[in-house]
Order: C-alpha cells, then structure tokens, then sequence
C-alpha cells in the first residue's frame, strides 16, 4: 500500500456528508465540489468566449496593417493586454480547475474534496478577482504597456492600474488555492484500490498542472506584489511603466504549455474510452509523458528575460540560451509519445471493431494535434539568430497552444455533459466544434507565422493585410467553437430538465473510470456504493467478458 | 487450577489500546504544495533583487552604501527565528505524546517568537537608510534597492504572519481537544510552513542582509 492510499476503515460514509444545499444561499454557502465546480466552468467559459470576440474584435481592427479600423490605437493596446491574460489567467486556467473540481472527486471514487470551504473560498475569490480584472480595464487602468513607436496614452487612472495589479494576486491566490485543493483530494481521498498508478488520466494531469501552476504562478504574483508597491510608490523602476512585460512570460513559451497539461489528460481518457481499449503497457509511459511535459513547460526561469526592471542590462537567459533550446527540444517527445499512444488506440480499437463515434472523439484529436504543432513549431522560437522572436512566430505558438486547450475543453464538456448538465450533448455539434477549432488555430496559427517569416511582422500586432484576414476567418472559427459548445451544453440543460427519465450513469456505454458508475448528474455524495477498483479501469472490471470487444477482454 | 488462555488472551485484546488510525495526510500535503509555493515567492523576489544588484555593480553604481543597512537587526531576527525551531519541534513531540499543556507552552513560544521577529523586520525597515547622505534618507518612493528590500521584507513578513495564524488556529483547535497522538496532521503541517519560513529568511538574511 502506497503512503497516501486509504483504508478501509477511513472512507466516510455517505450518511455523514452534509446536507444538499438548496437555493441561491445554498449555492454561495455551498462546499459541495460539484455545484463549485459548475459555477467555475460557467464563468470562465464565459470569459474565454468574451476572450474570443475580443481577439477576433482586435484583429479585425488591423485587418489593413498599420490602420486601426474598429478600435483605435489607445482602447487597440488596452485591450490587446487584456485578450490573452483574460484568456490564460481568468479563463482557460480557471475552466480546467472548475473541470477538475467537478470530475476528480468523481474519478478517484471520493465523496468529497479534500478542504471544501478553501475550495469555496477559492471559487468565490476568483468570482472578485475576474470581476475587478476586468473593471480595472473599463476604468481606464489595465496593463501598462509598452507601445512602440506609437506616443498614444494608453492608460488614465493611476488607481487602475493598482487594481489591476491586486485583481491578478487574488486571482493567483484563487488559482492556488484551488491546485491545492485538486492535488490534496487526489493523493489523499483517493478509494480503496485506486493506487497513484490507477489514477485516472485527467485527475493525474490535474495533479502535474496543479504543482506546476502553483510553483510558476507564484513567481507571477510575487512580481505582481513588486509592480503594485512599485507603482503606488510613484514607479521608480522602468519596468512599471511596461508592467504588462512582467506577465508576458506566462503567454511565452515554455511556460504557455502549462495551459495544456489537462488538455493531455483530457485526450487520453477521451480516446481510450471511445476506442474502447485499455492501455495497460503504455499507461506508465503516458503519465510520465504527462509528468515531462509538465515539468518541461515550467518557465519561471525566464521571468528575468522579461524583467525590464532591469533595463535591458541582464545577461542571461536570453534568447539562444542553450537550457532554454534544450527544454525546447526535449518537450516535444512527450507530446508526440502522447500522439502516438492516441494514434495505436485507433489502430486496436478499429482492428477489435470497437470504435465509438461520438462527439468528443474529434476535439481530442484535434487537441493533440494542435499541441503537437505547437511544441514542433515552438523550438525554432528559441533560436535567437532566426528573429522569429518579438514578431507574430510568438503568436503562432500560443494560439496553436490556446486552441489546444480550447478544443480539449470543449471535448471535455461534451465527453463529461451527463456530470457537468445532466445529459448529453448533442453529437454533431461537438464534431462541428471540433473541426472549427481546428481550422481555426491552424488559420491563425499560418497566417502568423508567414507573417513572421516572410518578415511583415516587425512589431508584434502588426503584418499583412491578406494574412491578416486569413487569421480573422481563424479568430471567428475558434469563437464559434466556443459559442457551439456553450449552446451544446445548454441544449443538455435542456434536454436534462424536460425528460422525464433519468440519465443513464454512463449514456455512452463505454465509460472506463469511476465517474461513470454514478448517476448522472451525480448524487450529492457522489457513489451510493463505490464499486471496487482493481485496475485503471474498474468500470471494465465489473462487465461480463463477453460485452467486451477482444482487446478489452486481453 | 488451570489457566483459561484463550480468555486471557481475549481480554489483553479487549483492552489493549485501539491501533492508531491512518488519516490522509491532507493537512501535510496542502502544507507542503503552500511551502514551494512560498520558496517560489521567495525566489522570484531574491533573484530579481540579486539581477538588479548585480547590473548596478557592473555599471560601478552604489547599491547599498556603507553603513545603510548595519547587521546587528538582521542578526537578531536571525536567532530569534532560529530559536522558534526547537519550540515547534517541542509541540510536534508534546502532541505525540498527547501532552496538551506543552503544546500549547510551544505554540505560544513560536508565536511569541513570531512577534518579536516581525517587530525586529520592521524596526529594521524604519531605521534603513540607503542614502549616501545619512542626513537625507531615501524611501522607498526614491530608491529602487529601498523598494526592492522592503517588497522581499515585507512579502517574508507576511509569509511568517500566514505561519504565525496557522499556529494560532492549530493552538485553538488543540485547545478544543481535536489534537492528539493519532492525529497530528495539522501540528505537522503548520510545523513544516514554519521551517520552510525560517529557512526562507535565511535565503534573505544573506542575499539582502549580508551580501548586501
């Protein structure tokens, strides 16, 4: 038995759960990891499809390079900051934790999480930071940045920015607490038989992002103490005046790839359901895998590249560091082991006839295929003497990664619908979001990259007319993911409220892990009986040898 | 006369104390993701100090003057911290062994301890002077090393402070009997945020206080 496995002796029953909250009061009184969790996923995905229209809204604006079309320049560089920190920071980040807080309980066969009331606090204290976030922007504060050659007064309330600086501590408060949370529930309320090597894909990746999200976001939020006193203190460092340089560390890479940590556990339990096959050799490798690269994308290291508190005269961890290529290099093989665990599923599944056509199929394999390219086209950023640097290339990588994790969540909201709104999404819609997030990053991601290459992006909000319409179309089919997905899981509302039957536990008929032995949506204690785990999939376990396809049954 | 052993033995059973029961370590482990959480902070904030510092001697600028910064108060914040270890190690083993009255002796030492560390930072804080006229000090609003000292001392202060209401809030729970030597989870939780602070400010006292 494994240091943190429980005993039996220690699984609280049922019965001595609290009682289910009810109403309004219920729901911010609540400690209940499920009704938490909704709340999170609900809104941060509102943020990230705020997020899109405002990406899409911002790249239209320079359609025709060099000329603000929709926006004008000062609101164009305000807002420019916000786009990717409400994306990254206030949404993607949050969203996953929120499928966390619904789905690792679920997994791992716990009634609970493991601190409730932090877990609330924490929910509730992201709800403050993203609301002041974002007034902090309509203020007329936001990011101080720096605007190149361009003398337009971006920011008009000192106490703005103030509050944007505190808004983005709460929020990594939030954030960690939170990671601490998941990570806490994973290794300690764990049911009996669910050893750390049983531990399903996405609860294991939760745990790698979690660590790694507390250890790098800290150092953003200590930087973020250092800019608020710096500031109301009248900004003697250079660097205050370019505060939004201090947080672009996070949407570079390596460390942008910490957003698509879950995205890796997401597609792997997705594609091992739907491909009906257990994973029994590679299930070591694929948590290493998960492990690696989560390790690999930590970029706190790289603050000081972007400290310009400094002014210029650090020398090093520059571009062309050889660490930095290094871990460039190294994080690929993780992600591509991971295509081709994905990829070996379909041949046996296919092979067995065991193969499900359902809707978060597409968007995990999209998913991957996205990281994949991200992590390939990623390392030739690291290469200081292409120039790749500083221009659009860097824009590529982070939209490849951010469509990544979109189309990741989406899958997972369509995989999981039956937990997170009761039913099922309807199949086609997710397949449509697939495909649409898919050519949507792809778009963008092309366009920014010729942009970059062919070198019409000098500046890094700024290329080529034709290029940039290609990226809008992009911009406007990654929104339309989001905004499919947001209708799919209100249609599962829906359905959820009007039947008059219940859910099936598992309406796919191919769950593996434990969350698919509860109803749907799940009790308020999770399990009236959790079943006994003696393998990754317990949920194959418990079915007759012969509703197994061959590959199963081995 | 013959002896029942069986119903002996079954006896020595009956009441022989219960075997201590395994509890998830939640409290330990939440613990010690919040400590590299804190050894990140701490590192951030001492390795931009350490560029900074390290780009102004290049350039042959004054970093800290002589005499700016004198370290007799670092020195004894440094002891003062140092001799909380032995106290909280002091309520780890009095939980053990169910000694409530010396837990509570320890956590009230550590906090006592705690105080005594903050109010040294502080007078620490006010009497620094890094102007290179000592007639003119500088604040925090004119000196970058300033600000740079007084966010690391006050981002310390504040993860001592966390430590300083995780003890308190132990002590309570304690005090309310939830304590003892089969779950001492929280004692050891609070017991490693407390090290890690300590040796955070060690971190500190020699990047800021002795390298200056």
């Amino acid at each position: 038995m494994e240091l943190t496995d429980t005993e039996h002796s220690a699984i609280t029953p049922a019965t001595e759960i609290l009682m289910r909250p009810k109403g309004v009061g219920g729901l911010i009184g609540t400690g209940d990891h499920k009704a938490l969790g909704r709340l999170l996923i609900t809104l941060s995905v509102l943020v990230i499809a705020a997020a899109e229209v405002l990406g899409f809204a911002l790249r239209l604006d320079t359609i025709d390079a060099n000329k603000h079309q929709l926006l004008g320049a000062a609101k164009f560089y305000s807002l420019g900051t916000l786009q990717p920190t409400g994306i990254v920071l206030v949404g993607l980040i949050p969203f996953m934790l929120g499928l966390g807080l619904v789905l690792v309980p679920l997994q791992i066969g716990a009634r609970a999480v493991a601190f409730p009331r932090a877990a609330a606090a924490a929910v509730w204290g992201y709800f403050i930071a993203g609301t002041l976030f974002i007034v902090s922007y309509f203020t007329g504060g936001g990011a101080p940045v720096n605007t190149g050659g361009d003398t337009v007064k971006v920011i008009t309330r000192s106490s703005a920015v103030d509050l944007w600086a505190l808004s983005l501590i709460l929020l990594i408060a939030s954030i960690v607490t939170l990671s601490v949370v998941l990570v806490t529930t994973v290794f300690t309320q764990r049911t009996v038989g669910m050893s750390m090597r049983r531990v399903p894909l996405f609860s294991w990746s939760i745990v790698i992002a979690g660590v790694i999200w507390t250890l790098s976001l800290s150092v953003l939020g200590a930087l973020m103490v250092l800019v608020w006193v710096d500031h109301s203190h009248g900004a003697i460092f250079s660097g205050t005046s370019d505060a939004f340089s201090q947080v672009v560390w996070v949407f570079n890479q390596p460390q942008i790839y910490a957003i698509a940590i879950p995205a890796l556990g997401i597609v792997c339990d997705i594609t091992a359901m739907f491909t009906r096959t257990r994973n029994e050799l590679a299930r070591p490798l694929v948590l290493g895998c998960i492990a690696g690269f989560g390790i690999l994308s930590f970029g706190a290291y790289s603050v000081l590249s972007y400290a310009t508190f400094l002014d210029e005269a650090v020398p090093v961890l520059k571009y062309d560091n050889p660490v930095s290529i290094v871990m460039a290099a190294l994080v690929i093989f993780p992600v591509l082991i991971v295509l081709a665990v994905v990829a070996d599923q379909f041949r046996r599944g296919a092979k067995a006839g065991g193969l499900v056509k359902a809707a978060p199929l597409p968007g995990a394999v999209v998913s991957i295929i996205l990281l994949s390219l991200a992590v390939l086209i990623g390392l030739f950023a690291e290469f200081g003497s292409l120039g790749l640097h500083g221009t659009l290339y860097d824009d590529a990588v982070f939209q490849l990664v951010v469509g990544a994790a979109i189309a990741a969540g989406s899958a997972a909201l369509f995989h999981w619908a039956s937990k997170i709104a009761g039913a099922n999404a309807l199949n086609v819609m997710g397949m449509i979001a697939a495909i649409l997030a898919g050519l949507g990053s792809g778009a963008i991601a092309v366009a920014d990259m010729a942009a970059a290459v062919t070198g019409s992006s000098a500046q890094h909000l700024h290329g080529n007319a034709t290029l940039n319409t290609i990226a809008v179309a992009g911009w406007a089919a990654v929104a339309g993911t989001v905004f499919l997905t947001v209708v799919a899981l209100l249609v599962a509302v829906k359905r959820y409220v009007d039947s008059d039957t219940e859910t099936k536990a598992d309406p796919w008929g191919a769950g593996q892990t434990l969350e698919w032995a509860t109803a749907s949506p799940p009790l308020y204690e999770n399990f009236v009986e959790i079943p006994p785990v003696s393998s990754p999939e317990p949920m194959l376990d418990e079915l007759p040898a012969e509703e197994l396809v061959p590959e199963v049954a081995q | 006369m013959s002896l029942d052993l069986a119903r002996i033995d079954a006896a020595v059973v009956d009441h022989a104390p219960p075997a201590a029961r395994q509890r998830p370590r939640s409290l330990l482990i939440a613990s010690s993701i919040f400590s590299g959480a804190a050894v990140m902070i701490m590192a951030a904030l001492t390795g931009l100090y350490l560029a900074a510092r390290h780009v102004a001697l290049a350039g042959h600028a004054t970093w800290v003057p002589s005499g700016g910064l004198p370290l007799t108060g670092p020195n004894t914040a440094l002891f003062t911290l140092l001799l909380s270890i032995p106290a909280m190690a002091w309520a780890q083993q009095a939980v053990r062994n169910n000694d409530r009255q010396s837990l509570w002796i320890s956590y009230g030492i550590v906090l006592l301890l705690g105080a005594a560390f903050v109010n040294a930072e502080s007078f620490i804080l006010r009497t620094m002077n890094l102007s290179t006229d000592p007639k003119t000090p500088v604040g925090i609003s004119q000196s970058n090393v300033a600000l740079l000292i007084f966010v690391i001392v006050g981002v310390h202060i504040a993860i001592i402070g966390a430590a300083m209401l995780a003890t308190l809030v132990t002590g309570f729970r304690a005090l309310g009997g939830r304590l003892d030597r089969s779950d001492h989870d929280a004692v050891d939780a609070v017991a490693l945020f407390w090290y890690v602070a300590v040796a955070l400010f060690g971190l500190l006292w020699y990047a800021v206080y002795v390298m200056k």
